[in-house]
């Protein structure tokens, strides 16, 4: 099985989440004709229809690079969380499209998967099928982690907040039971788009660029899959700039609520 | 209450049941158990012209969203206030109180194009696509 390992060079959070979006768009021409059985007239950034892309996120500028929050948060609480993270700085703010809670960037390696989604398919199994992704590339190089399962006194944990306040079902935890793996989805026409965020902490001290080989090695393991670099096409790039601009960087997307 | 057998049903899982000149949409029981639990719908504006296919509104569960598509073109005419209040409401009553929106068809033939509740049916069971 082959996917794409889209590279993108350092950019602010505004326009991480736009070439996110951008590249679900033009893969969802591509899942749709490739559950109809057909090539797709216009490619997206998948090499073929329903092929994986897998992306890093590199951050321009100095930490912290910004925050981002979930579909429905509101954003006057998530300002509020973020002031008290960082107090007196300016931070860039933008709403996910993805659902989930408030992730802080500001050391995390940041990755996004957008993959064909299939029927039948819940975001719970979805999600523990990535998580098992990435929990299989951390051990391969030697990190030990384990997907938290909420036990009986615990109940099932609602929605959080703030990402990694604590584990949620199917996150990755460490071995203290830290929560060291989140992430948030979205399901359009077919594919799916999954933003993940892993902290480097529980696994002190290996640098962030060992923890992205991980990640990509585990995607490879599972599947057997081989992830082929590529930089964007230009009419993803062009419609990742138009996102930037309308969208994520807009007032009325990032305090719709 | 909405009668499911009455109702028509899109391959993105949206049933329309009309009553008189409007059409009433929402999400099958089947895509509501997909999503599994709602914990917040973002719903369309009422007076938006929309088209058949397009991408009106959002539903949101633990750590996912979802889009939900207007199954034949037209303009809102109403949404489900009840739903930003008892977002539940999609998993507890999905073809009832669960309702997400109306719709005031600009093409009365667009709804005799979506599947029958038996055709959606066979439709399910062949792996819903």
């Amino acid at each position: 099985m082959r996917a794409v390992l889209l590279q993108t060079g350092p950019m602010d959070v505004f326009a991480h989440m736009a070439m996110d979006e951008a590249v679900l768009e033009t893969a969802c021409g591509q899942g749709a004709e490739a559950l109809a059985g057909r090539s797709s007239s216009a490619p997206g950034e998948g090499g073929s229809p329903g092929e994986c892309v897998l992306r890093f996120f590199a951050w321009a500028g100095e930490a912290p690079f910004g925050a981002t929050f979930g579909y429905s948060q509101r954003h006057e609480a998530v300002a509020a969380a973020v002031r008290l993270r960082w107090p007196g700085k300016q931070v860039p703010l933008t709403r996910r499209s993805t659902g989930g809670g408030i992730v802080f960037h500001d050391g995390d390696v940041t990755f996004s998967l957008v993959f064909p989604w299939p029927e039948l398919s819940t975001p719970v199994f979805v999600y523990r099928e990535i998580h098992m992704a990435v929990q299989l590339g951390l051990k391969a190089h030697g990190f030990w982690s384990r997907l938290w399962r909420p036990g009986p006194p615990e109940g099932g944990a609602g929605p959080r907040q703030e990402c990694f306040s604590g584990p949620e079902p199917e996150d990755l935890v460490d071995a203290g039971g830290g929560k060291v793996l989140g992430g948030a989805l979205r399901r359009r026409r077919g594919m799916g788009l999954y933003q993940g965020s892993l902290r480097p902490e529980g696994f002190a001290p290996a640098p962030r660029e060992r923890l992205a080989r991980a990640v990509l090695e585990g995607f490879s393991l599972q599947k057997g899959t081989i992830f082929v670099p590529r930089e964007p096409r230009p009419a993803t790039a062009a419609e990742a700039q138009r996102l930037r601009g309308e969208r994520y960087g807009a007032e009325h997307w990032n305090k719709k609520r | 209450m909405t009668n499911a057998d009455a109702c028509r049903y899109t391959k993105s899982h949206e049933w329309a049941a009309s009553a008189g000149d409007v059409v009433t949409v929402g999400v099958s029981d089947h895509a509501q158990k997909e999503i599994t639990d709602v914990v917040f719908v973002d719903l369309p504006k009422v007076g938006r012209k929309v088209s058949k296919g397009e991408a009106v509104a959002v539903v949101e569960s633990v750590k996912a969203a979802f889009d939900i598509y207007a199954p034949i073109s037209g303009e809102i005419v109403a949404v489900n206030g009840e739903l930003a209040k008892a977002p539940g409401l999609v998993n507890e009553s999905p073809q009832d109180k669960g309702w997400f929106f109306r719709v005031k068809p600009a093409n009365a033939g667009e709804l005799g194009e979506l599947m029958d509740a038996a055709a959606y049916d066979k439709f399910l069971k062949a792996g819903g696509h």
